[in-house]
């Protein structure tokens, strides 16, 4: 099942010899890979491998040189990243993730700014409350003066307040403490289990992997390794790389 | 025909003044980066400054390095609060001081007569030289502007230079790297200052006539589009579309108009179209300089 | 003491319309983060606007005025696509020259168009009525009432709108709205035809005030400009304190220093408040320095 089968109707993700970078600079030297409807796939890498760009490239962000991202079938390669949005696609980035001088209900409404207004923005804000009770507590609250911590749940629920059918989440434990590392996979995990197809991008490698189903390896531009979460923890080239063994 | 001999020393005496105007616009803006909106301002500084000291005797060698000094002083202390400021501030309080300096000019009637202005200011001498006709005159302000092109030019391959463009291209980097920005700002926006006031008493000792009507913003603004037309932070381009401008400007006046048209406005007009069209489609000016980018400078400076 | 009370009132008066042309230039830096030197001339061209269709199309004063705000709205709307978006990834001097040229060129069409002579809106409503110890005019009475009612309902507009609320997320953070699914150029064009449209009540209003000339717009930009910076770029509720201030101090300092330095009074109090407080009076510091 976790084969290349791409162009198949389950493929919600395809990406063929990418090649992507700002400017002058290349930073994505042809990368391929695909995600499965109902996945959870995560790409791990060091800094500066091209994690993010990978992420910006798909959403239309960088400057794409060669080869094609194909979302839902679809051809993203010069769509504006609302249109994109609007197709299903969520990205949480890594910094600046957040409005800060809006409240936090105000950013949830920006998250799921293309709702129509028939109710059912009620009832997905209240569904992200009920998963992050601590955003509940400061709706009203700046999302400027929230602690680390609160602020990538808040990151993490405006980006399902679209509904997307991929979410795509740039180092979501990045900076935070053990404890909270734990708490935000924990919530990646059950939002995968609740149907969304997810794809994190990730430097705590071991953390990743153990939630993943698929999982890519990224290095300076290529990918250099890809398999399934559990054989990417045992491959000993991986150990010495990413997981300090 | 029109173009008489007079005619053609006076537009040349124009565009010397203009060409040092230009180019001390040019190392503060195209250069540096700084939108300063009020060398208007530091070019009247320097005009009223130089007339009012040599009609009080002082001779004219004195007078205008103090017009020079005086426009420099304005450009430090209104440099103080802003240029660690992010440009917008610049512009603001630039945008500012011009105002201030044009009701300085017009209110301060005891000294500067107010919209009277100044009449009978002396023409220019050197140690007993008068430069009396506009022949002479023409070989003062050509040396002027000589002497200001290559100190510009000696400034852009300095380091300092390259630390300015650096700023222009890059300023966090340029902070990165350990410069202090602030200073180096400084300093671009007092010398250019400092020159404007130059082409100020240039302006005041050949006319010998000022008043506030001299020194509005328009010609700031007038400036902007001859370095856009030049290429920002490009010297030579800067002179030579000073050349095109003034001798634009100048032609505009002969053009048949009928008379429901406004020729100043029409000037005006074309112009600012120019500076649009300039900006969107060919941004580099009429005359590309060599580009000297932020990679390049880095790489200069690291070896 | 009735002397204060008088200055403090005609400095309202003043403020208000400062403030009104203030909201776009600070709305447009929020959106964009650079300043929009054509804004005053924009405001000229909505206060011309008015003026032709009431003097000289004989269309009454109410619909005329919200016309010219409708039509001026488009202009601003124009502007920004045609001469600012193309620049949006290009450095900041490329759109501050390219709005300084704007500017000239609606300048000069007005004065080709309709002449560089002063006109006036000649409106049959200059009887003055006394209020305590205070004297205003009809027109100053309506000048006071359009500058809060607009000011009111921006407010409402950027709190409880889905339209205003992406306003103030764009200014936050345009590429994160943008992911968000918020169509970034859709709201920055409406951000210029608010600005735009409110550009133009400042331009009729100070145009009924006093008089219209094609220059005017130079004057509305500096007082606007001084109001932005003083309460803090970016800041809309700052740069309607800004005009207020400045239209309060301006008339103030015009009756006990002297008139002919009200124009300049608003930059010496600009310049000191910069040295003391950079980022104006309601800004975030960390907006105003660049590290």
């Amino acid at each position: 099942m976790q084969g290349n089968n791409s162009g198949s109707r389950d493929t919600i993700l395809e990406i063929q010899d990418l090649v992507a970078g700002y400017g002058a600079s290349e930073v994505l030297h042809g990368i391929s890979m695909d995600i499965q409807v109902g996945e959870i796939v995560t790409m791990v890498g060091a800094n500066g491998a091209g994690k993010t760009t990978t992420l910006r490239s798909i959403c239309g962000l960088t400057n794409i040189r060669g080869g094609t991202v194909l979302f839902k079938g679809l051809k993203t390669t010069g769509k504006a990243p609302h249109v994109m949005s609007a197709r299903g696609l969520a990205f949480v980035p890594q910094e600046r993730s957040i409005f800060p001088s809006l409240s936090v209900h105000e950013n949830l409404e920006m998250g799921g700014y293309r709702l129509a207004d028939d109710g059912r923005f009620e009832e997905r804000v209240e569904r992200v409350y009920g998963r992050f009770p601590v955003l509940d507590q400061r709706r009203k609250q700046r999302a400027g003066t929230l602690s680390g911590g609160e602020r990538r749940m808040l990151a993490i629920g405006r980006g399902l307040m679209s509904n997307p059918d991929l979410l795509m989440l740039d180092e979501p434990s990045l900076g935070l403490a053990p404890k909270l590392v734990e708490e935000v996979f924990r919530h990646i995990q059950e939002i995968h289990e609740d149907g969304t197809t997810v794809f994190v991008v990730e430097q705590n490698a071991r953390r990743a992997l153990s939630i993943a189903d698929r999982a890519y390896v990224i290095e300076l531009g290529r990918i250099r390794h890809q398999g399934s979460g559990q054989e990417l923890l045992q491959d000993p080239e991986v150990q010495r790389a990413y997981l300090g063994g | 025909m029109f173009a008489s001999y007079g005619l053609i020393v006076h537009l040349l005496v124009i565009i010397a003044i203009y060409g040092i105007l230009s180019l001390s616009l040019n190392l503060v803006l195209g250069v540096t980066g700084l939108f300063s909106i009020a060398h208007a301002a530091f070019y009247g500084v320097g005009a009223y400054t130089s007339a009012l000291l040599t009609m009080r005797g002082i001779p004219w060698v004195v007078a205008m390095p103090a017009g020079m000094v005086l426009a420099g002083i304005v450009a430090y202390i209104i440099g103080i609060p802003t240029v660690r400021l992010v440009g917008d501030y610049l512009a603001v309080v630039t945008l500012g001081l011009g105002e201030i300096a044009r009701a300085v000019f017009r209110n301060w009637i005891s000294v500067t007569r107010g919209p009277m202005g100044l009449p009978g200011i002396p023409s220019a001498s050197i140690f007993g030289f008068t430069f009396g006709t506009a022949e002479q005159y023409l070989v003062l302000a050509a040396i002027c502007l000589l002497v200001v092109y290559v100190i510009c030019q000696r400034l852009l391959s300095s380091p300092f230079g390259r630390v300015l463009k650096a700023i222009r291209e890059d300023q966090r980097a340029t902070l990165a790297l350990g410069k202090n920005v602030d200073r180096f700002k400084m300093w671009s926006f007092v010398i250019g200052a400092a020159m404007a006031g130059l082409a100020g008493s240039l302006f005041a000792h050949y006319i010998g006539f000022i008043d506030p009507s001299s020194f509005v913003m328009w010609l700031t603004f007038f400036l902007f589009l001859i370095i856009v037309l030049g290429g920002l932070g490009n010297n030579l381009g800067t002179v030579l579309a000073t050349v095109v401008f003034v001798a634009a400007r100048e032609g505009l006046r002969f053009v048949g108009l009928p008379d429901w048209i406004n020729p100043a406005a029409l000037q005006q007009f074309v112009f600012g179209m120019l500076l649009v069209v300039m900006t969107l489609f060919k941004p580099e000016g009429l005359i590309p300089a060599r580009k000297v980018t932020y990679r390049r400078y880095r790489q200069r400076v690291e070896g | 003491m009735g002397i204060a009370a008088q200055l403090l009132v005609n400095g309202l008066i003043a403020g208000g319309t400062y403030a009104l042309a203030a909201i776009g230039y600070s709305m447009v830096y929020g959106a964009l983060k650079f300043i929009n030197f054509a804004h005053g001339s924009i405001a000229m061209v909505g206060a011309y606007i008015a003026f032709v269709l009431f003097s000289l199309g004989g269309i009454p004063i109410i619909p005329a005025f919200l016309l010219s705000m409708a039509l001026t709205a488009l202009l601003g709307v124009l502007v920004e696509r045609l001469a600012y978006r193309p620049l949006r990834a290009s450095p900041k001097l490329a759109s501050l020259t390219t709005s300084v040229a704007v500017s000239f060129a609606l300048d000069a069409s007005v004065m080709m168009l309709l002449g560089a002579e002063i006109r006036s809106f000649r409106l049959p409503m200059q009887r003055t009525f006394q209020i305590g110890p205070v004297y205003l005019t009809l027109v100053q009475t309506v000048i006071i009432a359009c500058s809060f009612a607009f000011m009111f309902g921006l407010y409402f507009l950027l709190t409880f709108t889905k339209l205003g609320k992406s306003i103030r997320a764009i200014a936050d953070d345009l590429l994160l709205a943008e992911i968000s699914g918020i169509n970034g150029n859709l709201v920055i064009a409406a951000v210029f035809a608010i600005g735009s449209a409110l550009a133009a009540a400042a331009g009729v209003l100070i145009g009924m005030e006093t008089n219209l000339q094609p220059t005017m717009g130079f004057m509305i930009t500096v007082k606007a400009f001084a109001a932005v910076v003083l309460g803090g770029l970016g800041n809309v509720y700052g740069a309607i304190l800004g005009g207020f201030i400045i239209g309060i101090v301006e008339n103030l300092g015009a009756w006990y220093i002297s008139p002919v330095w009200k124009d300049s009074i608003a930059y010496v109090i600009l310049i000191l408040v910069l040295f003391v407080r950079p980022a104006g009076l309601l800004g975030k510091p960390e907006d105003a320095t660049v590290v």
